[in-house]
């Protein structure tokens, strides 16, 4: 995937370069060309007429040219053809001089001859009676043709100049918007919020098309998802009231029991129910949580937090041959100390039943700049690197807890709650063992809920 | 004869906190809405009011808040159905003593009741409790039994006195933890039972006679 998009990128940058490049090749041509416009047919043409000046200027040394022009005059010959189209100019009125220094010797001139509009290459010859004889071409297709080529590279050039900016552009733009394509269709595999959309610009119809598709996938399996959770957070809702009856009733039948047997299998119905109704609980907590629901947040030390919990759950470990280490320094935070608390429960309880093997359970709580860091760190088999990414779903077991008692959802609740303070929730292996990480914001934006409202609707 | 006002609009869960209680010796008055409620606990007197935090024509919260208003300290239960994220702290700050979610078991309801009907015994008025060959004085925080001294931890006594200051009402797992160490959770593991086989240890396992009693599936109670 990273590999196909980079290679694109190449081809669109090497493409882009290719177009630059060849616009400054066009581009250094022209400037060059206006210095010096000699074509190899200009080239050609001046030579030429360098050659008939000198031999010109022999005859007119030789005292013929005189003679000979009288001839050219009488006959009102203008156009003396020496080998290919030379001309000798009599009087063909003002030259308007266009360029001087064509060539050495050698100008461009402007001239009207048979009132039609020419452009000449001229040379001036002075006889040895003093007059002057200016003679030449008649040049103007090959000017024209010169201008032409001159103008059709600069078009070139400005085309290749506008296709490659306008490409660079394009691709740069084109490149932006997969990019925040590929990045939230990453965020929401990973963070696994389905409620993102890709925005519709209105502008490419292609990317416009393709972002409506996703946004409509993730919409259909957004959907599919909360119905699948409404429907079992449904279930626990309403099995938890008959559940609480059938518990009460249990009671009630246990008081009245004295059969030891029956009492004994009531118990064990009773702790069934009990167990049943601690997943429903755990279950709807969590699903209030994700949904949202508001609950109150007060300030409150974590560190302090972190003593109690070493102080209820100390006997336990001991009981295990495991000792809790507690490095923590004072942290003050803004949460739900209840949740707050709920969730460092679970996570030594987790630390408890899966690191049973180690000898001990270190939890620490710092401050890192405007978050709250709470880690734990157990020194048991730790996790296969492949279930990491697991564990905190709902009912997931790993592979080496199959066995052990509990909801499955010890660790969804720590999650929900950790992102209902706005925190992050990280799983890592430390060899040996887990480590734990919660980072929660020290003012967490908690809203307060507004609860005179909400029960004023209610 | 202790009187307890139930402020419930639902009359499936009246009922049966009403048989519940009345089989326990209480005598209960019924309100089924907060207007009704709010007339009868202000006038007449009670030992404990339950009251639904959702209730029609006066909610609960609104309810309690008048009512402490007034100068009303009947201790108050509030029921809530609002089960999921913590909001107890809401009902708290409206001036209840205590907080608990539908649905709940009765047990739980009964020992919180008894709970709040009998206020933890003031230190002035009595600072050695005496059960049974067991003294506990409250000041040095010496606990005696037999007249033999027991080396309790801090958090052992913190869980013996507040036993005793309940005693013969069975208290649950997570009343005790709240009241222990603050915190309402739930936790997944037998830990609070990790806490009270310490206690016995000490006080119960030298000695013939045990006092603390285990309530399958609801909690403890000590009694002589």
């Amino acid at each position: 995937m990273k590999i196909r998009v980079s290679i694109s990128r190449i081809g669109i940058l090497f493409s882009i370069w290719l177009l630059t490049l060849v616009a400054l090749i066009v581009g250094l041509s022209v400037v060059q060309n206006h210095n010096t416009p000699l074509s190899a047919d200009s080239y050609f043409l001046t030579n030429f007429l360098k050659t008939s000046h000198k031999q010109l200027q022999d005859q007119a040394k030789a005292g013929t040219l005189i003679k000979q022009f009288e001839e050219w005059r009488r006959g009102d010959i203008l156009h003396y053809r020496l080998k290919t189209d030379v001309i000798t100019i009599g009087d063909i009125g003002k030259l308007n001089i266009l360029d001087e220094q064509f060539a050495p010797n050698i100008m461009l001139a402007k001239a009207r001859i048979n009132d039609q509009s020419k452009i000449l290459m001229v040379s001036k010859l002075v006889l040895p009676n003093q007059s002057t004889l200016t003679y030449g071409f008649d040049y103007t297709d090959h000017y024209r043709a010169e201008k032409m080529s001159f103008w059709i590279r600069l078009t070139l050039f400005l085309t290749l100049c506008v296709g490659a900016i306008g490409g660079l552009i394009a691709s740069t733009y084109i490149l932006r918007r997969i990019r925040s394509i590929n990045e939230l269709c990453e965020d929401v595999i990973e963070g696994g919020n389905l409620d993102q959309r890709i925005p519709v610009r209105g502008q490419e119809k292609e990317f416009d098309s393709l972002a409506q598709h996703i946004n409509h996938m993730l919409a259909q399996v957004s959907d599919t998802v909360t119905a699948v959770k409404s429907v079992s957070d449904n279930i626990a809702h309403d099995l938890r009231t008959p559940l609480t009856r059938m518990r009460n009733m249990l009671e009630e039948t246990r008081c009245k029991a004295h059969d030891p047997d029956t009492q004994e299998a009531l118990d064990r119905a009773t702790d069934e129910v009990d167990h049943l109704l601690k997943v429903f609980n755990a279950a709807l907590n969590i699903a209030a949580l994700e949904a949202g629901k508001p609950h109150n947040s007060e300030q409150f030390y974590l560190d302090d937090m972190i003593h109690s919990a070493t102080d209820i759950y100390t006997p336990l470990a001991e009981e295990q041959g495991q000792e809790i280490v507690v490095f923590a320094k004072p942290v003050q935070l803004q949460g739900n100390p209840n949740l707050i608390f709920q969730c460092v429960s679970n996570l030594l309880e987790n630390a408890f039943k899966y690191a049973a093997c180690g000898d001990r359970i270190e939890i620490s709580v710092s401050e890192v700049k405007a978050y709250a860091l709470l880690q734990i760190r157990d020194y048991g088999p730790g996790l296969p690197d492949e279930e990491l990414d697991h564990i905190t779903r709902r009912f997931y077991r790993s592979q080496n807890g199959q066995e052990k008692s509990g909801t499955g959802l010890g660790l969804s609740l720590v999650q929900a709650i950790v992102k209902a303070h706005q925190g992050t929730l990280s799983i890592e292996n430390a060899q040996p063992g887990l480590k734990i990480s919660v980072k929660i914001p020290l003012q967490s934006q908690t809203k307060r809920a507004k609860r005179e409202s909400a029960v004023a609707v209610e | 004869m202790a009187r307890i006002l139930l402020i419930e609009d639902d009359r499936e869960v009246s009922s049966f906190i009403r048989k519940g209680l009345e089989e326990q010796g209480y005598q209960l008055e019924n309100a089924e809405n907060g207007e009704d409620g709010l007339f009868l606990a202000s006038t007449e007197s009670f030992n404990a009011i339950i009251l639904d935090r959702m209730l029609p024509k006066v909610d609960g919260i609104k309810l309690l808040k008048a009512l402490r208003s007034l100068g009303n300290k009947t201790p108050v239960l509030l029921l809530s159905a609002m089960a999921t994220v913590d909001d107890r702290v809401d009902g708290l700050q409206a001036g209840a003593d205590d907080y608990l979610t539908k649905p709940f078991s009765f047990r739980e309801l009964q020992a919180r009741i008894s709970v709040l009907l009998r206020r933890p015994l003031s230190l002035a008025e009595e600072h050695v409790i005496q059960m049974d060959d067991l003294h506990v004085d409250t000041l040095s925080h010496k606990v005696c039994r037999q007249g033999q001294a027991l080396e309790l931890k801090p958090t052992e006594y913190r869980i013996l006195l507040f036993l005793l200051q309940h005693r013969g009402e069975v208290i649950s797992r997570t009343l005790l933890l709240e009241q222990i160490w603050g915190y309402h959770f739930d936790p997944q593991t037998n830990v609070v039972d990790v806490h009270i086989s310490k206690l016995r240890n000490k006080l119960d396992k030298p000695y013939e006679k045990q006092l603390i009693h285990t309530v399958r599936g609801s909690g403890y109670k000590i009694e002589a």
